[in-house]
């Protein structure tokens, strides 16, 4: 019997939480568990968020359902339906966010489904000094309005999506950019925080730089199979990721019942020593 | 510039060629190989499959095109298609397999296309010894079925291909020739029959209904826990050994997704 993250030690907590930000994730596989057990795990790592959005069930709002099946009435029972993802990232569109760690738990398989993962943190690393001190120099403003992850291409509308509140008003933001650079909170390595979609302009000191040359240099470092890894969910697996150290696509949803439960949470639980 | 696995010595080489077997595979990335390159590059592991159909260039017949694009007049010119491809490995129905390493490069990209292999030894080790001994015991008959691991219809060139295939008899556990490691053969689309040779009873052979021991089985060995996988980008190189992993692909979204497909044996490196 695989050991179950419920029964977890404060110690191995601990560890599981230091995998996920050394290797950008980490899965656990074959775990047994019901939406509260699930949330009770996420809270022993920090506080998760809580919303009452269509995706998240009135008796455990920390959890969005993932999901392109429909309900009798044809609505979205979850979030993001069968589209292609873009690559994203957790509080994307915010400068500050606490939830920097995202779960999600497969309750219903698709075999033909892929998520990916690209780690921003070995990017970063292998980068020569010249660049990532220029890197270091930028700050770039996000901004989520009008941001599809869903390819453009797509005749996806959203399925309540587009209610998510993600402006700078809506998250009380006070600065309206940071660094391309930071530097991980757990662990300091640094990262570059390549949010696609959402970063909108770039600076280096107070002047703009043509945010079109700046994609088209760092789209081709960034996305490389080598920073990648891929994972197809199985009934019962648990991804964790960083979503500072890493983002992350999802290939098209074969199978409509495909359902995951996602929560999203800060570290503040874990004991780190 | 990523260490180009065409150039390293013969010493790294056999190193690559253990990993393979031991683990099922291994990925290179960012490679950069022509042609001629990759059949070179192959061709010092070993003898390379060379069997002159559709989908084999004439001037490099070692390769195999995989890819799901036509011709304007409509015709094929790669195998594997665009659907999704069922857990298979080379040559399942073939009486022998010789060429256990497959070596798959990356030309054009799907994004959105994966491929995922299941290593076969690591669920045979994680059995009680009772099961290991019973699975031993057990014989199997392979052969292609269309609409099984892929749907081909009739006329297409290489339904024909696959069909050609007598198919084959052989044991569940197979000893893996080079590293000794015991491994499932399980390609179960392909099993047709089952028997198993109780040693208690004189050896003799008693029939087992496949279907009760294919689901079991495939709850055991297809585990999340025993897979990896793989959404090739331009550049990669993904080699498998045929005995010690299974794979699958998703289907592809993208047409222009090609590769080069190599399979050949380990006489060269051995």
């Amino acid at each position: 019997m695989t050991l179950q993250i419920l029964n977890y030690s404060d110690k191995e907590i601990t560890q599981l939480v230091s995998e996920i930000v050394k290797n950008g994730s980490a899965v656990l596989h074959d775990q047994d568990l019901t939406q509260r057990e699930f949330v009770d795990a996420c809270k022993r790592m920090g506080v998760c968020d809580s919303w009452d959005y269509f995706m998240n069930p009135p008796d455990n709002p920390e959890i969005s359902i993932v999901s392109g099946e429909l309900d009798e009435n044809g609505n979205s029972i979850g979030m993001f339906t069968d589209q292609e993802l873009e690559w994203h990232a957790n509080g994307a569109g915010r400068h500050d966010f606490k939830e920097i760690c995202v779960s999600l738990y497969c309750v219903e398989e698709c075999i033909d489904t892929t998520l990916s993962i690209c780690n921003q943190c070995d990017m970063f690393a292998e980068l020569s000094k010249e660049e990532q001190d220029y890197y270091r120099s930028i700050d770039v403003h996000l901004d989520a309005t009008g941001v599809r992850v869903w390819p453009k291409d797509s005749n996806y509308k959203g399925s309540g999506e587009g209610d998510f509140g993600v402006s700078a008003d809506f998250y009380k933001e006070t600065i309206d950019r940071r660094p391309l650079v930071g530097k991980h909170p757990v662990d300091g390595r640094e990262y570059l925080y390549f949010l696609i979609q959402y970063i909108k302009k770039a600076y280096i000191g107070n002047e703009e730089i043509n945010i079109d040359e700046f994609y088209a240099d760092l789209w081709p470092k960034m996305f490389r199979s080598k920073y990648m890894f891929h994972h197809v969910f199985r009934k019962g697996d648990i991804l964790f990721m960083d979503q500072l150290h890493t983002i992350h696509r999802r290939s098209p949803v074969k199978k409509k019942e495909r359902q995951l439960w996602r929560t999203a949470f800060d570290y503040s639980n874990t004991k780190f020593t | 510039m990523t260490t180009q696995i065409l150039n390293l010595p013969r010493t790294q080489l056999v190193r690559e060629a253990t990993k393979t077997q031991v683990k099922g595979h291994s990925i290179y990335h960012e490679q950069s190989l022509s042609a001629e390159d990759y059949v070179m590059l192959m061709k010092r592991f070993g003898e390379c499959e060379t069997p002159g159909q559709f989908m084999n260039p004439k001037k490099n017949p070692e390769i195999f095109i995989v890819t799901a694009k036509k011709d304007k007049h409509g015709k094929k010119l790669g195998m594997f298609g665009e659907g999704e491809l069922g857990w298979h490995s080379n040559g399942n129905s073939r009486h022998n397999v010789e060429h256990i390493l497959i070596g798959l490069y990356c030309v054009e990209e799907d994004v959105n296309t994966a491929l995922s292999i299941c290593n076969t030894t690591r669920p045979f080790m994680d059995l009680t010894e009772e099961q290991q001994n019973y699975y031993r015991g057990v014989t199997i008959k392979l052969k292609f079925k269309n609409n099984t691991i892929y749907k081909l219809k009739e006329g297409d060139p290489e339904l024909e291909f696959m069909e050609a295939s007598k198919g084959s008899i052989r044991k569940l556990v197979g000893k893996h020739p080079v590293t000794g490691q015991e491994y499932f053969y399980f390609p179960y689309h392909f099993i047709e029959k089952a028997w198993h040779r109780m040693a208690c009873a004189g050896g003799q052979k008693k029939p087992i209904d496949v279907n009760p021991m294919i689901k079991e089985l495939k709850q055991h060995i297809f585990k999340s826990k025993y897979q990896t996988h793989h959404v090739f980008h331009k550049g990669d190189l993904l080699l498998m050994d045929q005995f010690t992993s299974l794979h699958r692909r998703t289907p592809v979204y993208d047409n222009n997704r090609l590769l080069w497909r190599v399979a050949c044996d380990y006489r060269n490196i051995i």
